[in-house]
């Protein structure tokens, strides 16, 4: 392979005319590697023109599309340059969109992250009925978020619902969750950060299980008490775990979309609208497919950007075993 | 160069700088071939239909996406089926495709793939952009005057444009008051709905004595979810959505409405907004809400109380919108499917599938001889629920310009009733920005709106 790619083969001295020399080259380097680059192009080709098509055309026609004014209907989009860009980046509801969305980001991957090291801590210990609680915990993550929020929607009910019957012996009203903007977006991340708990909390079980014993006994030794073990041993081995959780968490929120469609359709006016939530709006509801690509162009940079960061600064803190 | 290669072909030879400039060429040319036999041509495959081995020798294949599960949806297969049993020429099959939001978003991705159903159910707010757009069928050459004088003029009007029409009324409705009779009787009030909205607010206190569900009572319930019902209140009031294409929803009765709406909730305290419509009254919570005739079926299988519907209350002035949903062909679908596609919508526009339907589901009977079907008759006398709708249709009206024809019209709208029955944000403020953003919206499809409807109703 080395070869080919480097050009190793010389020149014949009858290579009189240009163009020969390398074909030739190719020839002898298909008659040697010949099976090598089919059994290479059988393997990789599929999957390259997979991934082509189903995740590089969609960001490129997408990026096309932000350029251009379209309702989706008819037949051919007007190119109108960076007039959606400036349309979103003027316009004070998208700012509002964006801080929202930082909002439910932060406390959904802080909530699932923190809730869910916490449960695992009880998950990991060996207690009786552990296999069922965990996968009672785990649930909430394989159910469909439509399930979820009719389900939430129900309990959160200021008239009927669940929560009411808690809250009415106490002589405390209660709040229009899904109804007022106070509250709406909080209810959001409530239910999401529920979700994920499950989740993280069973990869977390699952990192705890493969730490080494060894170091617990020594800092025991030490005469480290639980929080000591917990601060200085197992809360940085599992660094590793909480990179990938943190990293799955944040996509995760920003795409997040389910719950929010069924519980509060990012209402009262645009109080729980996060920027996934706006992309759909503006492309489904307003058939504004300029808009929406622009704003899916801007979630892209901003998922980029943090990726980046977080693999640049937030992997030096990571501690592998 | 990377031509020859190709040519030569040579996989190993494609170089990264071919594979990029073939990728960028397909960029450009993908929207312009996405543009080649859109809306005008005869190239419209159709959507999956699986036929069942009693029908597969028919010709033509007839698929209709709708917007009704539950028990509407089984009312509208009864008669699918009927129309099947009919004849031995066409099969035809409904499709429940969600909301009529999501039924659009449906259909406007089914357009893009260039395969779509023979027949879109579009609600009353959702076809006229496909219109704009010159992809709806006229259908003026198939339906003759005979046809189109037997609906109520009144429904079939909100589809016809400069004499043509292109969505035929079938699912049609008003919003009526419903009201809980037993909570009515408990409280003392007489069983029937308000004659007007201040009414409804005298009755308020003798209502909010009532416990339900451990609770004090409601007066109403509000729609956050949809305008039509803010849209009938606010031509009550004396106001409008729109005037022709002039916003005018920031103006007089519409923000007098709005105004004695919040002050129900938040000053009364007697009306609350609804996290999911409905369900307050259908759990007797509520005194009396506005919603559609077609959820007349739905609130029967509801409630555990006995329903009364009156007209909705009056301000100062009569007057409500129609809304519901109808039918449209696209134009690019060939000539046979769509001639077919007709066969099953005047199945549908007979007096007898007109009366089965909305005996079946509460929706109004669109064709006028329906209601001088014997079974009609009957239930009319035995319920008089029903005629409410029908009665109230003398004073129906097509919905305001705007709210028809900007298409994201209904949630900038209802966005505005969250901020201000959630909020008790002022009507005045919410509502001048509601304005604006109906306005950017006009801006937007007024050179389409002129070029093809102008004046003409």
């Amino acid at each position: 392979m080395t070869g080919v790619l480097t050009g190793r083969a010389r020149p014949s001295s009858r290579s009189t005319s240009p163009g020969r020399t390398p074909r030739r080259r190719l020839r002898r380097a298909l008659r040697r590697h010949g099976k090598e680059y089919l059994l290479f192009a059988a393997l990789v080709g599929p999957n390259l023109a997979l991934i082509l098509v189903f995740s590089y055309w969609p960001v490129i026609y997408n990026l096309y599309l932000s350029f251009t004014s379209w309702d989706m209907i008819s037949p051919t989009p007007t190119w109108v340059g960076l007039d959606e860009y400036r349309q979103l980046f003027t316009s004070a509801d998208f700012g509002h969109v964006l801080l929202n969305t930082l909002k439910f980001v932060v406390l959904i991957v802080v909530g699932a992250i923190v809730g869910g090291l916490a449960t695992s801590l009880v998950l990991n210990q060996r207690l009786r009925g552990r296999g069922l609680v965990r996968t009672i915990s785990f649930a909430p993550h394989i159910i469909s978020g439509a399930a979820i929020a009719a389900l939430w929607l129900f309990m959160l009910d200021p008239s009927f619902g669940l929560l009411r019957a808690l809250l009415d012996p106490l002589g405390i009203s209660s709040p229009q969750w899904t109804t007022s903007s106070h509250y709406s977006l909080y209810a959001l991340v409530m239910v999401y950060a529920w979700k994920g708990i499950g989740f993280c909390a069973i990869i977390y079980v699952a990192g705890m299980q493969n730490l080494p014993a060894d170091l617990f006994e020594a800092a025991t030794l030490d005469g480290a008490n639980g929080w000591q073990r917990f601060r200085h041993v197992t809360f940085p081995l599992l660094s590793p775990v909480t990179y990938f959780l943190v990293v799955t968490s944040i996509i995760g929120a920003f795409q997040a979309y389910d719950v929010t469609a069924v519980m509060t359709g990012g209402g009262p006016g645009q109080s729980s609208t996060t920027l996934s939530w706006f992309i759909y709006q503006q492309a489904f509801q307003a058939s504004n497919a300029g808009l929406a690509a622009a704003a899916a162009m801007v979630m892209l940079v901003i998922l980029l950007t943090i990726t980046i960061l977080i693999a640049r600064y937030g992997e030096r803190r990571v501690t592998y075993q | 160069m990377s031509g020859q290669r190709l040519s030569q072909g040579s996989g190993a030879t494609l170089s990264r700088r071919s594979l990029l400039g073939l990728v960028g060429a397909g960029t450009l040319l993908a929207p312009a071939l996405a543009g080649c036999s859109h809306g005008g041509g005869s190239g419209f495959a159709q959507v999956d239909v699986k036929v069942p081995k009693k029908y597969d020798k028919r010709k033509q294949k007839v698929v209709l996406w709708s917007s009704w599960n539950a028990s509407a949806g089984k009312v509208l297969d009864g008669l699918v089926e009927k129309f099947n049993d009919s004849q031995d020429e066409i099969y035809a099959q409904a499709q429940y495709q969600g909301n009529y939001f999501d039924a659009t978003s449906k259909v406007t991705a089914a357009l893009r793939a260039k395969a779509v159903p023979d027949i879109m159910a579009f609600g009353q707010t959702a076809w006229q952009i496909f219109f704009l757009n010159e992809t709806l069928e006229d259908l003026g050459d198939y339906a003759d005057e005979k046809f189109s004088s037997s609906f109520h003029p009144n429904l079939y009007d909100a589809g016809v444009i400069r004499n043509r029409p292109y969505w035929i009324s079938f699912a049609r409705s008003t919003p009526i008051m419903y009201y809980n009779k037993d909570l009515f009787a408990k409280a003392g009030l007489p069983d029937r709905g308000p004659r007007t909205w201040t009414e409804l607010r005298e009755w308020g206190p003798a209502l909010v004595r009532q416990k339900a569900a451990g609770k004090s009572a409601k007066v109403t319930e509000l729609s956050g979810g949809d305008s039509w019902e803010f849209e009938a209140s606010v031509w009550e009031f004396g106001g409008r959505i729109s005037h022709g294409l002039d916003v005018v929803v920031n103006k007089g009765g519409a923000v007098e409405c709005a105004e004695f709406m919040r002050k129900l909730i938040f000053q009364d305290k007697m009306a609350i907004l609804a996290s999911e419509y409905g369900t307050n009254f259908n759990n007797g919570l509520v005194g009396a809400y506005m919603n559609s005739t077609g959820a007349l079926a739905g609130t029967y299988e509801a409630a555990k109380f006995e329903v009364g519907c009156s007209p909705l209350p009056t301000q100062v002035t009569r007057g409500v919108p129609t809304g519901g949903a109808g039918f449209s062909i696209f134009k690019g679908v060939p000539k046979e499917r769509k001639q077919a596609a007709w066969e099953v919508i005047k199945f549908l526009s007979s007096p007898e599938s007109s009366a089965a339907w909305s005996l079946g589901t509460g929706y109004l009977p669109v064709v006028k001889a329906a209601v001088n079907q014997p079974d009609y008759r009957k239930a009319m006398q035995k319920d008089p629920n029903r005629g409410v709708a029908v009665a109230q249709l003398a004073h129906a009206g097509q919905l305001d310009e705007v709210d028809a024809y900007v298409q994201n019209a209904s949630p900038i709208i209802y966005g505005g009733l969250q901020k201000i029955y959630g909020d008790n944000r002022p009507s005045q403020e919410v509502l001048d920005d509601v304005a604006r953003q109906l306005r950017a919206g006009e801006k937007k499809i007024k050179p389409m709106y002129d070029k093809l409807v102008g004046g003409a109703g």
